[in-house]
């Protein structure tokens, strides 16, 4: 019993550790975020507590408008793919003729980088002038195969009675599917709504190739600019703008993590 | 059975609709496209029409030194994350298998880097790395009184991997973990029982029900380290010269940069064979579905 204490203690201890070594960068990018680098040294990790990146982040420039057009697609994105993935998982879990085929190209398209599809994506949005547009951006991000993949794969794990005794009690296949099958696939939704989310806010690849004006371009995008900019970077300003980009999505996350946990396991358990 | 087969399949494929659709024109479709321009010489996207050139793309490919330094160092990123992560991930997922309280707290702030995006979790790390004036160089210099440059030639692809390290060890402990705990406890409690030391239950009762979850992380790391490209465009450009590059960062250059867009579909080509050959080698070794 006393060893087993030990080890308990040892473990509270690694992990106190390991967390504060997480951290460390964190509060790193905190730091400089209150530095007035425009004027201050970066190495003056104890200059007094300067708000002034913040004020310039939100009194002039393009940042606000960067903040709009992520919320803007990463809602849209969002809803859009909740329904379309959520009601694909359903019907693939069903296993109508040709289902094994779509599956199989569902895994084969999860396992592609989406690089692969940027060439040919971006030549038929240029022409059909949807770059620079938000449809255009929303629209290459709906369809997530993993989303597909995750939904179908708790789908299937709902016992067939459950359907067979509803369409015995006279339930249309709507009800049965907003009736029985979304109640239950809640845990499920919420793993793929929070992930869809944090995706489309943080994905860049995307914006990189579809938007070449500094009014479209998304958070990330924008802070990207910032960094690789000709003209040197200011760490003060690239610092504020990249910790409020973060906060909507680490927000969301420590509201939604005791869902967001629990639909994990209940996926891992369904596999 | 026979209630559904009378009832048909119209509504599923109503609801499959939209996502065929997007499955057709947004991946697949653009992933053939890909690989019938890797035949073409293709220079400007819009208006110039591509030229069939057979197999002259790859030609060039066998013959480019970039092309075999981005080959070799992108499998260089999976040597050294894939190992690196997988392990700390798993003691992480068992350490916290075991502690009671504050369990939430931990899981939250180990996966906080990855829920921040790439480009800003990288632009932390490239401040971090900046020489002499950013905060690991910086530190090493007070503390050690040595000059590291930690975005040299020799040190580039390990920094870029340790941001990774950093960022995905919380993710893929709670993937562990969710495995871990899909585990009866009444196998471990057979063999508390049985006299089994808690290094044979690891090794016997553990890792052979986590088999489903190993394969999925290790793909799922294979993946990440091929896929890199945010880290490096943020954090090294692909270089020192040539040092950092991998295929995604050398094809985006070649297009996006030099405009030979045919000659990046044809790295992508390459680059989505070696993805399929990873995959099918590591399903004969590790025996996955």
């Amino acid at each position: 019993m006393k060893s087993e204490k030990v080890i308990n203690i040892l473990i509270y201890f690694l992990l106190i550790v390991l967390s504060i070594l997480v951290c460390i960068p964190l509060f790193y990018l905190i730091r400089l975020s209150t530095i007035k680098t425009y004027t201050v040294a970066i190495t003056d990790y104890f200059a007094p507590i300067d708000l002034w990146n913040y004020i310039t982040l939100f009194t002039g420039g393009f940042f606000p408008r960067w903040m709009l057009n992520s919320i803007i697609i990463s809602t849209s994105v969002t809803i859009l793919n909740v329904l379309i993935v959520s009601a694909a998982g359903y019907a693939l879990s069903q296993k109508p003729p040709f289902s094994n085929n779509l599956f199989a190209l569902t895994l084969l398209s999860m396992s592609i980088p989406g690089f692969i599809r940027l060439v040919p994506l971006y030549i038929l949005f240029a022409k059909m002038n949807l770059t620079n547009t938000y449809f255009g951006i929303i629209f290459a991000m709906l369809g997530t195969p993993f989303s597909v993949f995750l939904m179908r794969q708790f789908f299937i794990s709902i016992p067939i009675d459950y359907r067979e005794s509803a369409l015995l009690d006279g339930c249309s296949e709507w009800d049965i599917v907003t009736k029985i099958y979304l109640p239950i696939a809640k845990p499920a939704l919420i793993v793929v709504a929070l992930t869809e989310f944090i995706n489309s806010w943080n994905e860049f690849t995307i914006p990189l190739v579809m938007v070449s004006t500094s009014e479209m371009a998304t958070v990330p995008l924008g802070i990207a600019t910032y960094i690789t900019g000709l003209m040197g970077v200011d760490w003060g300003i690239a610092s504020a703008a990249s910790v409020i980009g973060s906060l909507p999505t680490i927000i969301l996350f420590i509201m939604l993590s005791e869902h967001y946990m629990r639909g994990l396991v209940t996926l891992a358990l369904k596999r | 059975m026979k209630l559904r087969n009378l009832k048909g399949y119209k509504e599923q494929y109503i609801l499959l609709s939209p996502y065929i659709f997007f499955l057709f024109f947004f991946y697949i479709g653009p992933m053939i496209l890909t690989i019938i321009l890797s035949f073409f010489k293709l220079e400007y996207l819009i208006v110039s029409t591509p030229e069939f050139i057979g197999f002259k793309n790859y030609e060039s490919l066998a013959q480019d030194n970039i092309f075999w330094i981005a080959f070799k160092n992108s499998l260089f990123y999976i040597l050294v994350m894939l190992p690196s992560i997988f392990i700390l991930s798993l003691v992480i997922a068992e350490m916290l298998l075991r502690i009671k309280k504050f369990k939430r707290i931990f899981m939250i702030i180990l996966i906080i880097p990855y829920i921040i995006s790439y480009v800003i979790s990288s632009a932390i790390w490239r401040a971090m790395y900046m020489p002499s004036i950013g905060f690991l160089s910086d530190i090493f210099l007070k503390l050690f009184h040595r000059n590291i440059n930690f975005l040299s030639k020799e040190y580039v692809i390990l920094s870029i991997s340790l941001s990774h390290i950093w960022r995905d060890i919380g993710y893929f402990s709670l993937i562990f973990l969710s495995g871990l705990l899909s585990i009866p406890k009444e196998y471990y409690e057979a063999a508390k029982i049985d006299g089994a030391k808690s290094r044979q239950t690891f090794f016997h009762i553990t890792l052979p029900l986590l088999k489903p979850v190993i394969f999925l992380v290790v793909f799922m790391l294979i993946i990440y380290a091929l896929f890199l490209f945010t880290s490096i465009f943020i954090i090294s450009a692909g270089g020192p010269g040539y040092a950092s590059t991998n295929l995604l960062w050398y094809a985006y250059q070649v297009g996006w940069v030099n405009y030979k867009f045919g000659y990046t579909c044809c790295i992508l080509t390459v680059f989505f064979l070696l993805v399929i050959t990873i995959y099918l080698i590591q399903k004969k070794l590790l025996g996955g579905t």
